[in-house]
């Protein structure tokens, strides 16, 4: 486990407790004549249950792997397999898999060869639920683990575990030790990854290759929540059974033509692809069990059936392609690529779209002057301009789609079916115009190498749901519309240092995007999206000539530490500001302290650079390595904090909260203790915390044997993962985005399961 | 030569290819439907209609944002410090155009209103075997368009109109809509209250009745001769649609004896219902209510609650002891469900009051959102107070007038009104109070307030406003269509 969040103990909990409802004028909770095992006095109360302890543990892992390589001239081959296992930072969770490749390229006469392409692996791992909103009492357990206050002990006066935290104003958290030690979430991945290619020498310049290629897998998730768990009882029991199947099919038809000519060399490609992508799945669920011992295994021993589900969807792509190279005299060199894509996604008038582009480029140590230069061995300048084209958006987004509304007569399900979306015919290609400049410096025999890069993409015809009015029956519709920019730099900066018995070799890459909305036609600005539901915070603010994923909040400004301060404001309008309660900045200045008025931009998500930084070490057989690597500037909203940080009884508190305001403790930026939260601190940046960090992703030491028999190579070797982080981030894991799938959300973090630091002890052998 | 040939076969392949492209690319749709192959046979049309119902079960409806915004307001309920902003803007008047529960009723409403527009504009093409299931139909789905935009222009007064007529409009207008909107209510209700059923029986319970349409016809003339559009004229219409409705046999309408038995889950059709939203348990058609106004850590129902629609103290200690209906509307006592060695009363080891009218320990479903206790949207005894509402408005203190009152105060065991002893001012207030007692925490106390004009004079509280008779248009739906105009006293 990288890192364990500081929390309150069990004394100084219910010390808060006590003083928020004192504060906001109720009655204490510790003690309760009517319910002392829960809650005693506060003397008698010591560290309390420290729930990180209980959920959380160390993740050994391991990693193996074996392979055979060899040949002759008719046929070469490499198989190999290996076998990797992790388990999990939250107890009873891992991740196995196992795989196995066969790679074989046969020639069947001199100018026919046919290579084939196969890798299988199954997965088998065993979760945990962790991500999301902490409303409803939901069975997180990395929520639970923070959340929990550690006055609940977790199991009550007859030694079953605790349901729930019920702790009056609280959060109604599943106790995260019955889920770690009862729930059991089993999936599987089956997967096929396999291709044969067909590559015909047809003249010395002319080559056809003809793949036909296939990615299949099946997955079966299987979970149950036994009675030992807060939801495994209030349904008595509950089991779940998905069922899934991908698979896509893949042809690629490529003519290749190579021919040089005295000072001219040309390379042409041309070529045609489609493919097809299937989804299937299927779900059940059943509840209501007389006992836990089937778990998943047995819906129908339950005696209430869920609603079961399925579904069959397909898209499909095609493309013809065509690219010519042209080298002039080994150093003027000229690129032309035409592709035109369709996608089945579109409408039916903008299915196919076309995307070309071209790059120049000089390599200038190959001219006549440069000749004698020795220590400059590389010198290359290149410019490029090009489009391409994103499609990757949900299936039938341009038809109108019908959904299943259902509800109830006479206390029997009805079905109802009703429209689903506004159907956009018009629906097209995203595409990106990227423009490129850059260049490649070689020094000392190329010992010594810098890359640059320039860039400037625009994407045009955004795909992504806006708002529409609500008259129309539909919040949003799904269109193009709007253009955005990314430009940046990348550096790259590579060096042989030591090249005699001890090699050094090093890698530095550093690279600075800057992204920014231009254009949104007819579009108001306005926040998208919401991040957590019962906390109603908020999500980003998407406005043209600002980047994408900014916050738009409250400026959070201290506390209101004495009368006079109080006196002075601003006050919010809608809450009863007292002492101690937080105070905001009056951006419009009218003295008053309103969302939709004073909030401004706040945080950026957007890092102002990342980099990273590799070293390759190796004397005789040993070889050692160090990957280093880091993000500045970005901004992450820390919605976990808002679950445990919310200065009242609703859960525990980081104990940064014992420096809160109070009567003799004034002096202080840490709002007062109340049963309630400040729902404008939630609005504001309070949340929202630098994210930038260093990190020693990975080092490695290894040995490898050359001198056993029959084998080729032996290498063992021990890596550390993510052993040290810098960073002044305070939640888990500052490389975080639990809304990974979202363009729009960006740098959020809720309830993400935490990084591992792992030790890895592997094997790889070679034949 | 070997070379041209093999290019020119190769070509000639691809340009083969190319043919059978444009339907390569075509979608391939299984597990949804699209209106192509759709609204052709009467079940289709019944499916139809049942999405536009499934609506009315939305969080943002009647399941929760359209109770709150009708009961926060009044002096009865509080939210007490529950979670979201909006609640305690609603019950303390301190609201602005961009509170959230707006958005979220305003667009509820619309998707209800664009369903029930989809219905009427496929149902022409729908090939209908049993004689008069189309008219069946078109009634029940007029009755929840009707319903609908009765609420929307109860809280907004501005509204766009959308019918089948003008689906395919994006940006409407609700700039002078309020006479147009009116109409089609009228229109859509008397036309529900003359093809539909007078009760439905087995597998049609729950559907929309002529009495329904009735009684929400006599709702609409009673707003609309109110605050603000004062059309006085529509209290004796609303008057004479209420007593046609109340002396129906055919409806069958009539009080329970006891109140308890009206809020029975094993009753939710008595002789006293008229239209609810319906749900059931184990169908995923549940409902949270009773979790959201369960007490919490109070174990009172198996699953807990949160407390987080609340009594007023003042008000509960306005309801008389001897008042028949004070133990179903108020937790006074109970044992605990998982320790019944502990009674809990109130006032006693209970914090603060709660409402009872929703907690039936009969009412058990898969979680603490599956309940199945159905809600009222009207029951009899609003339709009698309505009668003595529009009669005394009409016609001032009279017998007539108190009739209704008076039958809802006998079931209460309270004594009877005498005309003689009131003023129109004064028996209006009787009637808005008596309204509070038998229907508070059902939505209905912001529209009574409204309508009576009597938000300023009961709410003591807080700083009431004219502005605040009327909820501001949402903001995202400004920012969204620019012809939109917020009310103009929110400006």
């Amino acid at each position: 486990m990288a890192k364990k969040l500081d929390m309150m103990n069990a004394q100084e909990f219910a010390t808060l407790v006590n003083e928020a409802r004192a504060n906001d004028n109720q009655s204490p909770v510790f003690p309760n004549p009517n319910n002392p095992y829960y809650f005693p006095e506060i003397s008698a109360l010591g560290e309390g249950v420290n729930y990180q302890d209980e959920v959380f543990t160390s993740a050994p892992v391991q990693n193996y792997n074996l392979s055979v390589v060899g040949g002759n001239e008719g046929l070469r081959y490499s198989v190999g397999g290996g076998y990797f296992g992790q388990d999990g930072v939250i107890k009873n969770s891992d991740f196995n898999r196992a795989s196995f490749r066969s790679n074989l390229d046969i020639k069947i006469v001199p100018n026919f060869t046919l290579t084939t392409n196969i890798t299988a692996s199954h997965t088998w791992s065993n979760g945990m639920p962790s991500e999301g909103d902490g409303g409803g009492g939901t069975g997180g357990v990395v929520h639970g683990a923070v959340v929990m206050p550690p006055t609940v002990p977790i199991y009550d006066a007859d030694g079953k575990y605790t349901m729930t935290n019920s702790t009056p104003g609280g959060t109604p958290s599943n106790n995260p030790v019955a889920t770690v030690n009862h729930y059991k979430d089993e999936q599987t991945i089956d997967r096929f990854l396999g291709s044969i290619d067909a590559n015909w020498q047809i003249t010395k310049d002319l080559t056809l290759k003809v793949t036909f290629g296939s990615d299949m897998s099946t997955a079966n998730r299987a979970y149950y929540w036994p009675k030992e768990t807060h939801r495994g009882n209030s349904k008595n029991g509950e089991a779940y059974q998905r069922f899934r199947k991908d698979a896509s099919y893949l042809n690629e038809n490529i003519l290749t033509y190579n021919k040089q000519f005295g000072k001219h060399s040309i390379n042409a490609v041309g070529g045609y692809t489609w493919q097809v992508f299937h989804y299937k799945h299927f779900e059940a669920s059943s509840t209501n069990y007389s006992t836990d011992l089937y778990l998943a295994n047995n819906l129908g021993a339950g005696t209430t059936y869920g609603q079961p589900g399925s579904s069959k969807s397909q898209n499909q792509l095609a493309s013809y392609l065509g690219r010519i190279n042209y080298i002039y005299n080994d150093r003027y060199l000229f690129t032309l690529t035409a592709r035109a894509d369709g996608s089945s996604k579109f409408g039916v008038n903008n299915k196919w779209s076309f995307f070309p582009s071209f790059a120049v480029a000089w390599r200038v140590t190959e001219e006549e002057f440069l000749k004698d230069v020795d220590w400059l061995s590389n010198l290359k300048i290149r410019t490029s301009y090009g489009k391409t084209g994103n499609q990757n958006i949900d299936n039938y987004k341009s038809l109108a789609m019908l959904g299943t509304m259902n509800y109830n007569f006479g206390g029997a399900l009805n079905a109802g079916v009703g429209p689903n979306n506004i159907p956009n015919p018009d629906l097209k290609w995203e595409t990106t115009a990227t423009t490129d400049a850059g260049l490649d410096i070689g020094l000392f025999n190329n010992r010594l190498s810098l890359v640059v890069d320039y860039y400037y993409k625009k994407t045009t015809d955004l795909l992504w749901n806006i708002s529409t009015p609500s008259s129309v029956g539909f919040s949003s519709i799904f269109k193009n519309i709007g253009s955005l920019e990314n430009k940046g730099l990348e550096v790259a900066l590579g060096a042989d240092v030591l090249t005699g018995e001890f090699k050094w070799n090093t890698q530095m890459n550093w690279s600075r995007n800057r992204n920014k909305v231009l254009e949104i036609p007819g579009y108001t600005p306005s926040t998208q999206g919401t991040l957590s539901g019962h906390l109603k915070v908020n999500g980003s603010w998407l406005e043209p000539g600002l980047p994408v994923g900014v916050w738009n909040l409250l400026k959070f400004d201290g506390v209101f530490q004495n009368e006079a301060q109080l006196a002075a404001g601003p006050r919010s309008t809608a809450n009863n500001d007292k002492l101690g309660d937080a105070r905001f900045v009056d951006k419009n200045g009218d003295g008053k302290i309103n969302y939709t008025d004073d909030r401004m931009i706040v945080g950026d998500p957007n890092p102002d650079f990342i980099y990273g930084w590799t070293n390759n070490f190796s004397f005789k057989g040993f070889d050692f390595s160090v990957y280093l690597q880091g993000s500045q500037g970005n901004d992450i909203i820390n919605i976990q904090r808002a679950e445990t940080n919310i200065s009242g009884p609703w859960g525990n508190q980081r104990r940064e909260i014992l420096n809160r305001w109070t009567p003799s403790n004034t002096n202080t930026n840490i709002p007062r203790a109340r049963v309630t939260v400040d729902p404008l601190l939630l609005q504001s940046d309070w949340l929202i915390e630098d994210g930038s960090y260093m990190r020693v992703k990975t080092m490695t030491l290894g040995y490898t044997f050359t001198k056993i028999p029959y084998v080729s190579s032996l290498r063992l070797y021990v890596t550390g993962q993510n052993l040290i982080t810098l960073t002044d981030y305070s939640g888990f894991d500052p490389e975080v985005n639990s809304q990974g799938n979202s363009n729009l959300q960006l740098g959020v973090d809720y309830n993400a399961y935490p990084s591992a630091k792992a030790v890895l002890f592997g094997l790889n052998v070679s034949f | 030569m070997k070379v041209k040939q093999t290019i020119f076969a190769l070509t000639a392949a691809l340009i083969l290819l190319n043919g059978c492209h444009d339907s390569f690319l075509s979608e391939k749709v299984y597990s949804n439907i699209t209106p192509i192959n759709f609204y052709k046979t009467e079940s289709d049309a019944q499916a139809a209609l049942t999405s536009v119902y499934n609506t009315l079960r939305h969080s943002s409806s009647f399941q929760r944002q359209m109770l709150l915004a009708a009961e926060y307001p009044g002096e009865a309920t509080w939210p007490n410090n529950s979670g979201e902003a909006w609640r305690t803007e609603m019950d303390q008047f301190t609201w602005t155009p961009s509170s959230t529960g707006f958005y979220q009723i305003w667009s509820q409403l619309y998707v209800t209103i664009n369903r029930a527009n989809t219905v009427l504009a496929n149902i022409e093409g729908v090939q209908f075997k049993t004689p008069g299931a189309k008219e069946k139909i078109i009634g029940e789905t007029r009755f929840l368009r009707g319903l609908a935009y009765l609420y929307l222009i109860r809280f907004f007064e501005n509204v766009p109109l959308k019918t089948e007529e003008n689906m395919t409009e994006i940006e409407s207008t609700n700039e002078g809509t309020s006479d147009a909107v009116w109409a089609l209510i009228f229109d859509d209700f008397t036309f529900a209250k003359q093809n539909l059923n007078a009760k439905n029986t087995g597998a049609n319970v729950g559907r929309a009745t002529a009495g329904a349409a009735q009684t929400m016809l006599t709702k609409a003339y009673l707003s609309y001769a109110g605050k603000p559009w004062n059309k006085t004229e529509y209290w004796s219409k609303a008057a004479q649609e209420a007593k046609a409705a109340i002396d129906n046999t055919a409806y069958g309408y009539d009080l329970e004896n006891e109140y308890e038995k009206v809020f029975l889950l094993s009753n939710e059709h008595g002789p006293e219902y008229i239209f609810s939203v319906e749900y059931e348990s184990f169908i995923g058609q549940g409902w949270d209510w009773p979790t959201f106004t369960g007490i919490r850590s109070g174990d009172q129902i198996k699953l807990d609650g949160w407390s987080s629609l609340t009594v007023e103290t003042e008000f509960f200690n306005s309801m008389s002891v001897d008042d028949k209906r004070r133990s179903k509307t108020f937790v006074l006592e109970y044992t605990g469900i998982n320790n019944p060695t502990i009674t809990y009363t109130y006032p006693g080891n209970i914090a603060i009051p709660h409402f009872n009218k929703y907690i039936d320990r009969n009412d058990v479903g898969n979680g603490t959102a599956d309940y199945a206790l159905n809600h009222y949207v009207t029951r009899f005894s609003d339709l009698l107070l309505m009668h003595s509402e529009a009669e005394n408005e009409a016609n001032g203190p009279s017998q007539n007038a108190v009739y209704g009152i008076n039958r809802v105060r006998a079931r209460a065991g309270l004594p009877a009104l005498e005309p003689s002893e009131y003023t129109k001012e004064t028996l209006r207030e009787a009637i808005f109070q008596e309204r509070l007692w038998e229907l508070c925490q059902e939505g209905h106390v912001w529209f009574d307030m409204k309508r009576m004009n009597l938000m300023t004079k009961r709410i003591k509280k807080f700083q009431v406003q004219e502005k605040h008779y009327v909820f501001p248009i949402p903001q995202n739906e400004l920012d969204a269509n620019p012809n939109l105009v917020q009310n103009s006293q929110y400006k």
